[in-house]
């Protein structure tokens, strides 16, 4: 697990880590947007510059996102090896069948990379700063206008809170459960493809029981407590936007327009 | 078979910015046929220290021996069956392990792990289910339709059709009834008398004092006591200082002695109080 950097919040209280979700959330959406606005060299060196000045502000070590890159890396190289070889134009190196190195096919790969890199750096810096908690919360403040519609905004909401809060929980659960079957002589991971689809049965069974068992307690404790819907409360964490988050707007806006100025 | 700590010191997530500690040069020989306690806080390492002894976690730093087994941070994988089939390993809340249509295969899940023929396994089951005191009509209904209890004595029994040389209980009794409690701690006592050693994690003091012959006391991933339960709670202060309490009889001896009662050693267990107590108190004998 130590490799999936998605989705893993590393605590902290920088510039980042106390904007609001909403903002980030949106932020992080509306860059992936006008990452397709760059269009030629210095665009993308404007595009690249910002994001290198934003990182920092969150204090998180830049391991984090390169590690967040693992796991899309074979998207990547596909990407862009792709890229390369069937892209022609420009100047012709190289011709083999149907595969062409060309200097716009090169161009091209170099572009997507940079495009991939940027847009896994920026989702990275969502997620590493913003517990996912609070990224649920954005969700169902920034739904709210869908409720208009009889879209049932608190259940949807509390759903994916309640989704997200037993992630860690089974992790747990699965780790626990994995040793506990080791001890009993199982080789996770190793032997033939039927051996080890079979080595799944003695992991799965316990980690429905109990994910069963959890939802059935969790069900009856909320009800315990008064749980009708999700209507008419309050909340303990209130969502505000601050100074920072109308920075982060102007940001967004001056790259917006450094973009549109920049590109051919 | 011994079990050796040398210097052994084990890191959680080693080498990112989220490494934690987890056990800090841990030193202790357990020997063959000892019944062996650990104790400590939560999140003191006993966990973590269990897993060592299967190799379910490897050595930072340091090394392991269980037996002619020498463990270390760069082990493989690979192989280690034969440690785990010699180490039965009993988890806490162990009746989540469970899994099989049936409780007869569930618990001969194990032994045909280690190659044991289904035929073998199967006799091995009824007797294991035999010997956590379940009757052998269980055998053909499914694990799930026992109560909690029950469960609990599936999933030891199909530790102990293992036929492990040493049993590692971690909690065994928790969330148990008393006499759910009083029959496990019988059933380890009983295995350790036929010569298996026992190592146990507990929280119960009592436990220690009736059944364990060493002790371990961990506290924040180091080792800070090796010794017996009759030393160890001689030093009720020392314990309070660990966040560790007393056993009830040494807890009932100390307030005699706060009332003027004489005791030279603390006694452990109820039948050693009884006994300073008829001296003391002198009276009739009756037989």
């Amino acid at each position: 697990m130590s490799k999936m950097i998605l989705g893993r919040y590393i605590p902290g209280d920088s510039f980042i880590h106390r904007l609001d979700p909403r903002t980030k959330l949106l932020a992080t959406f509306y860059y992936i947007a006008i990452v397709f606005l760059a269009n030629n060299w210095v665009s993308y060196l404007f595009l690249a510059l910002a994001t290198l000045a934003i990182i920092p502000l969150a204090r998180v070590s830049f391991r984090f996102f390169l590690r967040g890159l693992l796991p899309v890396l074979f998207l990547i190289v596909f990407t862009v090896l792709i890229q390369i070889f069937f892209t022609t134009g420009g100047q012709v190196y190289w011709h083999w069948g149907w595969f062409t190195l060309s200097s716009a096919g090169l161009i091209n790969a170099a572009y997507i990379f940079i495009r991939l890199v940027l847009i896994i750096f920026m989702s990275t810096l969502l997620t590493l700063t913003t517990p996912s908690l609070s990224l649920a919360d954005a969700v169902e403040s920034l739904l709210k206008p869908l409720a208009a519609i009889k879209f049932p905004v608190t259940e949807v909401a509390l759903m994916l809170s309640i989704a997200l809060r037993f992630v860690p929980t089974l992790m747990d659960q699965t780790s626990k459960t994995m040793n506990a079957q080791r001890a009993r002589g199982v080789d996770f991971g190793s032997g033939g493809l039927v051996k080890q689809v079979k080595s799944i049965v003695p992991l799965f069974i316990p980690l429905f029981v109990s994910a069963f068992a959890m939802a059935d307690d969790l069900a009856t404790a909320m009800e315990a407590r008064g749980y009708k819907d999700g209507y008419g409360r309050t909340r303990y964490r209130v969502l505000h936007y601050g100074r920072g988050d109308l920075l982060t707007l102007v940001v967004m806006a001056v790259l917006t327009l450094g973009l549109v100025l920049l590109r051919k | 078979m011994d079990i050796k700590f040398d210097q052994v010191g084990y890191t959680y997530q080693a080498g990112t910015p989220l490494a934690a500690v987890g056990l800090q040069d841990v030193s202790f020989t357990i020997h063959g046929g000892d019944y062996t306690a650990i104790i400590g806080q939560t999140g003191s390492g006993k966990s973590t220290l269990l897993q060592h002894l299967n190799a379910l976690l490897k050595p930072s730093t340091g090394t392991v021996t269980v037996g002619d087994r020498v463990i270390t941070s760069k082990t493989s994988n690979k192989n280690l069956r034969p440690l785990r089939q010699k180490v039965g390993m009993v988890f806490q809340f162990a009746e989540s392990q469970l899994f099989e249509s049936t409780v007869e295969r569930d618990v001969a899940f194990g032994p045909q792990n280690f190659g044991v023929s289904q035929d073998e396994a199967f006799a091995l089951a009824a007797q294991s289910v035999e010997r956590v005191g379940l009757p052998a009509d269980v055998l053909q209904k499914s694990p799930f339709d026992l109560s909690g209890g029950q469960m609990r004595r599936v999933a030891i029994a199909g530790v102990l059709a293992m036929q492990p040389e040493v049993l590692v209980l971690d909690e065994p009794t928790a969330g148990l009834d008393p006499r759910g409690r009083r029959e496990m701690m019988t059933l380890f006592a009983r295995l350790h008398a036929e010569g298996k050693t026992v190592v146990l994690v507990t929280h119960q003091m009592d436990d220690v004092a009736d059944y364990a012959d060493k002790v371990l006391v961990m506290d924040e991933g180091k080792l800070v006591a090796n010794t017996t339960p009759a030393g160890l709670f001689q030093n009720p202060d020392w314990l309070l200082a660990h966040h560790l309490g007393l056993p009830k009889t040494t807890n009932f001896a100390r307030s005699l002695q706060n009332r003027g009662f004489q005791f030279d050693r603390l006694p452990i267990r109820e039948d050693e109080l009884v006994a300073i107590l008829k001296q003391q108190l002198g009276g009739q004998q009756h037989e």
